[in-house]
């Protein structure tokens, strides 16, 4: 959380993550390149740095698709989601160096411009087999640049979550299409078994850690309990929801995540203000809802960052009756302050019922 | 969700919790495995590299007789063999980057005011050269040494025979050392790019006893057939005509009636009828 822009806010783990990327990216390189001219020692330059930089942005891609769904599936690797934009900007200017070399080494010193030649030179776009497989590489690189330069918070904010996530999303679209390029390019030259095999074992990882993440999160996903009080939807039990912990549901459409902590419960939006993160997996820390993506804050009560930071999210009315949650999804404007429903209150009320009804029936 | 009870991250913290860190640390280990392994596995599947060779930077001078057609070579004498008869080797002639050596040729012809086809000229280039077969990117027309007009004709064309080729259209400037690959589908473009720009194509084939020939490729009467294998660059490609031995050379002079055709897919070796 900061409250001016700043190129990169760095911190401990931020370091320790980008050494740790540095320190992968050197091994691949070092092996790749040093078993090549081991192994293949008539190689141009040119077709040694297009290998390699080509080869470790895909891997890198891959460890990158992997990460979300690894996140929601085990909360312990979130870490690695900590600092993912720095290895997503890393892997587009590995890619982009790729890029370049094969403009200039397949498409430049010709009879037209480069960028001319990548769209004519192989004019088979009717097949499949004879696809110029470089389209894609194109305009998948085109979508890292795209992700890339809008990486920055300030991006963030001024394209608003929504539109940011939205434009993020299209990196599976991108992957598809390096997928393709992959398939149509160079595969179609080594044909060997043992590289058809990575791809394919590459994107089931990729397609199946997905899956499995939607399925948990489905599962998690609550709907509303079959009970409607004066617009208020039976969501769940108190006793369903840990201490300092949330409970999400979707009722009429919104994502909401009802919080429990001293005695109280309050309920604001599941969506972060930052990147659209899953607050109700976060966790109340010193009195503050701390999204488990990048720890941004906001009070319970009001769904307001802790000054001086400003970022805010809707609240939500909640009702108990009996040990029953009911939650009004008709949102507040971001920030208003709604009162906690008390459990105390309820439980009270509810130890006197009982009270009286064992009083009654003595 | 699995989490390790009530441990929470939260980044801008200075220490993660000790499961979380436990759980990443196994994390890296895997990646510390899987980012050599894949390197490794990448590397080692490729279908390897031609022992090709680019003197890109080293430029050589040589003299001979200048042939125009069917493709631009310096002919240049080698010696004599054992009989007493002299050697030449036919040097194909290309320009930096992606062209064809006719601009140049045709400069240096207005140059010195007239057709140089079969004059002793001295050329500078770098040398690209593989499988017997030596290609020079001209630099440098230096200049125009005799006036020797007949020195090819103690090499003309020789006919070896006819028939139906199968092979990959490329280019000869990449396929013989300025790329590595020089041929392929990730090479198709700059193939196309090149011939488009003017050098002439060659015909990689692979014969059943896994022998592979390179035919250059030209017309009928010897003319240019660049524009019209373009659509078939990178291709394997069914090509019929006659081939005639031009030194260490050999050329497929394309029956003008049949039309080039992509080959039946998985016919690669063999040579099917012309119809």
């Amino acid at each position: 959380m900061s409250v001016n822009y700043a190129p990169v806010l760095w911190n401990r783990q931020k370091k320790l993550y980008d050494r740790l990327m540095a320190g992968f990216m050197a091994l691949f390189l070092a092996v790749f390149i040093g078993l090549q001219l081991a192994v293949y020692p008539n190689i141009t330059v040119e077709t040694l740095i297009i290998r390699a930089s080509g080869s470790l942005a895909f891997l890198m891609l891959h460890i990158i698709l992997c990460i979300g769904p690894l996140a929601r599936i085990d909360r312990r690797f979130l870490p690695l989601l900590y600092n993912r934009r720095h290895l997503g900007v890393t892997m587009c200017c590995v890619a982009l160096v790729h890029g370049i070399f094969n403009l200039v080494q397949f498409h430049s010193l010709g009879n037209v411009d480069p960028l001319i030649s990548m769209f004519t030179s192989n004019v088979n776009y009717g097949s499949i087999g004879r696809f110029p497989f470089e389209v894609f590489g194109f305009f998948s690189l085109l979508i890292l640049m795209l992700m890339a330069t809008t990486s920055h918070d300030f991006w963030l904010k001024n394209l608003t979550p929504r539109i940011w996530k939205t434009l993020h999303m299209m990196v599976y679209f991108a992957y598809a299409m390096l997928l393709a390029h992959v398939l149509l390019g160079v595969i179609q030259l080594e044909k060997s078994p043992v590289l058809i095999g990575l791809l394919a074992l590459g994107a089931t990882t990729v397609a199946g850690l997905h899956t499995w993440a939607a399925v948990l999160t489905k599962r998690q996903d609550t709907e509303p309990e079959a009970g409607l009080l004066e617009g208020f939807h039976r969501v769940c039990q108190v006793g369903e929801i840990a201490e300092n912990r949330a409970k999400t549901v979707m009722v009429g459409g919104e994502n909401i995540a009802i919080f429990k902590y001293d005695g109280k419960l309050s309920a604001v939006s599941n969506l972060c203000r930052h990147q659209n993160g899953p607050l109700g997996e976060g966790k109340i820390v010193d009195g503050c809802i701390t999204c488990p993506w990048h720890g941004y804050q906001y009070l319970p009560h009001n769904g307001q960052s802790p000054p001086p930071f400003t970022e805010k999210v809707e609240t939500y009315d909640l009702r108990l009756e009996g040990d029953w949650v009911y939650v009004n999804p008709k949102p507040y404007p971001e920030g208003t302050e709604r009162p906690p429903c008390s459990i105390h209150n309820t439980l009270e009320k509810l130890s006197k019922i009982a009270e009286a009804y064992e009083n009654g029936r003595q | 969700m699995k989490t390790e009870g009530s441990e929470f991250y939260i980044g801008w913290q200075p220490e993660a919790p000790d499961g979380i860190s436990r759980r990443v640390r196994h994390f890296i280990l895997t990646v510390c495995i899987i980012v050599p392994v894949v390197g490794a596995l990448l590397v080692l599947n490729q279908v390897g590299f031609a022992d090709s060779s680019f003197e890109y930077g080293q430029p050589t001078a040589l003299s001979g007789a200048l042939v125009k057609t069917p493709a631009p070579f310096l002919q240049v004498f080698r010696g004599k063999d054992l009989n007493g008869k002299p050697v030449y080797q036919n040097i194909l002639l290309v320009s930096p980057g992606k062209h064809g050596v006719g601009e140049q040729l045709a400069a240096f012809e207005q140059k010195m005011g007239r057709s140089l086809e079969g004059t002793i000229v001295k050329l500078k280039g770098n040398l690209i050269y593989h499988d017997g077969k030596t290609l020079m990117e001209v630099e440098d027309c230096l200049e125009m040494l005799a006036d020797n007009k007949g020195v090819g004709l103690e090499n003309p064309p020789k006919l070896l025979g006819g028939g139906a080729f199968i092979g990959e259209i490329t280019d000869p400037k990449c396929l013989f050392g300025a790329m590595k690959p020089g041929y392929g589908k990730p090479h198709r473009s700059c193939a196309a790019r090149c011939i488009a720009g003017g050098i002439p194509p060659v015909l990689k084939t692979l014969s059943t006893n896994g022998k592979v020939r390179y035919y250059l490729l030209a017309g009928e009467d010897g003319g240019a057939l660049n524009e019209e294998v373009l659509p078939f660059v990178g291709d394997q490609v069914v090509v019929c005509g006659s081939v005639k031995k031009m030194g260490d050379w050999l050329v497929i002079f394309k029956d003008a009636g049949k039309p080039l055709g992509l080959a039946p897919e998985g016919l690669e070796l063999g040579v099917p009828m012309c119809k």
